[in-house]
């Protein structure tokens, strides 16, 4: 078996995740989250809070599907995809 | 993991199957126009079906929702260029290979308080993205998290963009 931590490569000829990789993208992720993206870069932000800041940002973007779901059931009264409204917002989205 | 089309792209990919998965669950499900809470889930049920095809099965998060979806939407996804899932027995090799390491680690306790705190907030996000509980390794689940993240990101956008359309049109329907 090649699975010891000094191979870097396994037999299978799948390459070993290295924790440099894993910090890569750590960093990625921090980037997108906008409590975190405006920090200085000397900062360091620890795994743990950055995985912590992307759990409440995904917990808020799906709370603001449900709230933009709730306003859109009331704006659109018909959601027929034919319609001359569908029309309309479709030129104006894209 | 294909990447992610650039986000205007993906926008409107996502107009037009959101569009056509609205009408198709209505379709469905012969919506009583009057019926607020129900068009409320039909909106949001066929804009995740939307965010997940686009993404058209390149992606673990979007095959897991469109696998959820699948049986109360009544149509079959037939991805294009969908890439063969990784192999388990990779997988395994690599969870193996982790517990090894994760294992060595433990010898150091102030590594290892926060390895736990790392593997806590690993488990809460596993939660939140879609499939996540079926990625063994924390490359793959961080990698699955960015992109779910752009995509959820991309559908907020679309979907604000619309609310203010309708109000716009609403606006113009009174005056």
């Amino acid at each position: 078996m090649s699975s010891r931590r000094t191979s870097r490569q396994q037999s299978s000829g799948v390459p070993r995740i290295s924790d440099d990789q894993i910090i890569q993208l750590v960093s990625k992720l921090r980037q997108l989250l906008p409590e975190l993206r405006h920090s200085r870069r000397s900062d360091k932000v620890s795994a743990s809070k950055v995985l912590q800041e992307t759990c409440n940002y995904i917990r808020s973007l799906h709370r603001e599907v449900e709230d933009l779901s709730d306003r859109l059931s009331e704006l659109l009264s018909t959601i027929d995809a034919d319609s001359p409204e569908a029309a309309i917002i479709r030129s104006l989205l894209m | 993991m294909r990447p992610p089309p650039n986000s205007s792209t993906f926008k409107r990919e996502f107009v037009k199957k959101w569009l056509l998965a609205l009408q198709l669950c209505n379709h469905n499900n012969n919506i009583n126009k009057n019926d607020v809470v129900k068009r409320k889930d039909t909106i949001k049920l066929s804009a995740e079906i939307a965010m997940a095809s686009v993404r058209n099965g390149a992606t673990c998060w979007s095959r897991a929702l469109m696998a959820k979806h699948s049986s109360s939407f009544h149509v079959t996804t037939k991805p294009h260029h969908m890439p063969p899932p990784p192999p388990p027995r990779h997988y395994k090799k690599r969870v193996r290979c982790k517990k090894i390491i994760k294992r060595s680690r433990r010898c150091c306790h102030n590594r290892s308080a926060a390895a736990a705190v790392v593997r806590r907030k690993t488990a809460v996000l596993r939660k939140l993205v879609p499939g996540g509980e079926l990625m063994d390794d924390e490359a793959s689940l961080i990698r699955e998290t960015l992109d779910y993240v752009m995509s959820l990101r991309a559908q907020v956008d679309v979907m604000r963009r619309l609310a203010r359309a309708s109000d716009c049109v609403a606006m113009c329907n009174i005056v």
